[in-house]
């Protein structure tokens, strides 16, 4: 039997959006920005590897700062191959709303694709929102893809406002506490680990609740382990 | 108008790198020959809660065809009746009988096997879910304990979605649970013939979820005379998925209709593995199971043959004699014409495949009409 070449159209890999929402407040300057540089730096070629283990999905990773007012740090979300961390610097308020705004445009379809996976949103905060964020948060969870998307929170030093963080998740184990350099880094690295995790979804009824099992989304946040000597932790922010 | 099928179900790119089997199933079933028949498409869901998932959707499959055919056997003289009731009803009751006759042989098919039943304390069960209360005889289950089977949980093991239809002269039926596609192939035109649900990401309804016939949904469609050539794409989500935008998913439909015409289905079957798996591969990786169902096979005396690409990729078009001539020489290189094809034209005596196997012992001696008791149509459907 001939061999007859595949007719049809275009095919191509389910988009996942990857989107890191940095805090470049006045309060971040210093260490912090700088171990949020550094890890997130380290972790993109770990991202890279586990990208290239899912090659049905293509991870598109883009980053939103905010501080006086919220932008996106690339016009447009980049793959993963291509992808590579352009260092933050802090200073300014916390417009925490200003960055839920140009989120959630983005989580609409368009300019997202029905077919995609369920986002990966990643917040670090280490302060409380100086503007009203109530609003913009409201809209971003309720665009479609708002809904669906996997929302992680890193709450950043004792200062935090916590309730906002867990507003974000829809829930409290999805905040993960960073209250030094060592556990900030951490907790960078499981973060971006969830991608690779969303990136090779299996399909399940409505009510069956990802928590169930163990191959969809386990999101469970890392045990901290008992840690170092007091040296290694550096300062308790 | 005569009717021809074929179908295959590919493991996904991401299953066999996971050395997960294919959940996927389908099952094409012939109450009259070449005129008549039902098909179904089933997709098991891959979450670890749905660890027998491959077998709920086979099981959904034949399950679909035997309800179809059954419906058949009770309207078989009248037609325009049987219309009228999948109009009326083909939602909610007839899903909800899909739904009985699947929960029960998941049951059956557990039990047999021998497995660990679900179990969950009965003071856990509402007062208003007590009915849902296992009636499943089993041994191994404790009877005196606080804890009954969880019906639900044992559902969920065996979780699918559902897609099929049943195609008569005078009409065709379209019935769904969960997502996949129906496509219609007519006038050179593609459509979706059942509205998505628009579920995003990675969730979808199911056979296995509570009161599945709230979420089913069907349609009826006439065969209007001046349609001389239809045709229909049924397939599970790993389809659509792969392709980068609805407009080329349905130019695929397309695409693949058009080669039916242009090769002939057989030509069109022996090459659906390799497409599917190309698909599966630089699309989503999930599996992908297509069934196609055309009122035509290829132009007369004409086939085309394209080349291998090992041969330097060429297109020749031969008239039939020569093609059959370039069969002996090289069989490997043309396209076989469709009297030699058992697979496609559906004859008493043979079968396509295992579904044509069993759409045989369903038809008397004659091969024309289904063997089903009157007391047997009156239980499931009531008659004209």
């Amino acid at each position: 039997m001939s061999e007859i070449r595949r007719p049809g159209g275009a095919l191509a890999t389910r988009p996942l959006h990857f989107i890191w929402i940095v805090d470049c407040s006045g309060s971040m300057s210093g260490e912090k920005i700088g171990t949020v540089n550094n890890a997130i730096q380290e972790a993109i070629p770990e991202m890279k590897d586990a990208a290239e283990a899912n090659p049905n999905a293509q991870l598109l990773i883009r980053t939103v700062k905010f501080s006086t007012g919220a932008s996106w740090v690339t016009p447009e979300p980049i793959a993963v191959e291509d992808y590579s961390w352009q260092n933050l610097t802090a200073g300014g308020l916390t417009d925490l709303g200003d960055a839920f705004e140009l989120v959630s445009a983005q989580l609409a379809i368009p300019p997202m694709s029905e077919r995609a996976l369920p986002p990966v949103l990643v917040l670090l905060s280490d302060g409380q929102p100086t503007s009203d964020y109530k609003k913009a948060l409201d809209k971003l969870l309720h665009q479609p893809w708002g809904k669906k998307s996997v929302r992680i929170a890193i709450s950043i030093g004792q200062d935090v406002d916590d309730s906002v963080l867990e507003e974000f998740t829809g829930n409290k184990e999805l905040v993960l506490q960073a209250n030094n350099a060592r556990m900030l880094a951490k907790m960078i690295k499981w973060a971006s680990t969830v991608a690779a995790t969303v990136s090779a979804p299996a399909s399940r009824p409505m009510d069956v609740s990802p928590d169930n099992n163990t191959v969809d989304q386990p999101l469970l946040p890392p045990i901290v382990d008992d840690g170092p000597d007091d040296d290694d932790l550096g300062d308790v922010w | 108008m005569a009717l021809y099928a074929i179908g295959h179900n590919q493991i996904g790119a991401s299953h066999v790198k996971h050395d997960i089997v294919c959940q996927d199933a389908y099952l094409i079933k012939w109450i009259k020959y070449g005129e008549i028949l039902t098909v179904s498409v089933a997709d098991g869901h891959g979450s670890s809660a749905c660890l027998h998932s491959e077998e709920g959707s086979k099981i959904a499959t034949e399950v679909f065809c035997d309800n179809m055919e059954k419906l058949y056997a009770g309207y078989k003289n009248n037609l325009i009746d049987l219309e009228s009731y999948l109009y009326k009803e083909g939602s909610e009751f007839i899903a909800r009988r899909i739904v009985r006759d699947w929960q029960e042989q998941v049951k059956e098919r557990h039990l047999k096997e021998g497995r660990a039943f679900p179990m969950i304390s009965k003071q856990s069960v509402p007062d208003d879910e007590q009915d849902s209360i296992s009636t499943i005889e089993d041994e191994s289950a404790p009877n005196q304990s606080d804890e009954q089977v969880d019906e639900q949980e044992l559902f969920h093991m065996y979780g699918t979605t559902l897609v099929g239809m049943l195609i008569t002269p005078e009409f065709h039926f379209a019935f769904q649970v969960g997502d996949g596609d129906i496509t219609c192939v007519v006038n050179g035109e593609a459509y979706s013939v059942l509205e998505s649900d628009q579920m995003l990401g990675v969730e979808t309804h199911s056979l296995c979820e509570k009161e599945p016939w709230k979420y089913a949904r069907s349609t009826v469609k006439d065969i209007e005379d001046s349609i001389t050539e239809y045709a229909y794409i049924l397939t599970t989500d790993g389809f659509k998925n792969s392709h980068a935008t609805d407009e080329d998913y349905l130019r695929s439909c397309l695409d693949y209709i058009s080669m039916v015409k242009t090769y002939g289905l057989y030509a069109v079957k022996a090459n659906l593995e390799g497409w599917l798996e190309e698909t599966s591969q630089y699309g989503c990786g999930d599996d992908i199971t297509v069934a196609l169902i055309t009122s035509f096979d290829k132009v007369e005396g004409y086939a085309k043959t394209l080349i291998s690409e090992e041969n330097d990729t060429k297109e020749t078009t031969v008239s039939t004699e020569l093609t059959a001539v370039l069969a002996e020489e090289e069989q490997d290189q043309t396209v076989t014409t469709e009297e030699t094809n058992p697979e496609i034209i559906p004859e008493q005596t043979e079968t396509e495949n295992a579904e044509a196997s069993e759409a045989e012992e369903i038809c008397d001696e004659e091969g024309k009409e289904p063997q089903i008791s009157e007391e047997q149509t009156n239980e499931e459907y009531p008659t004209e």
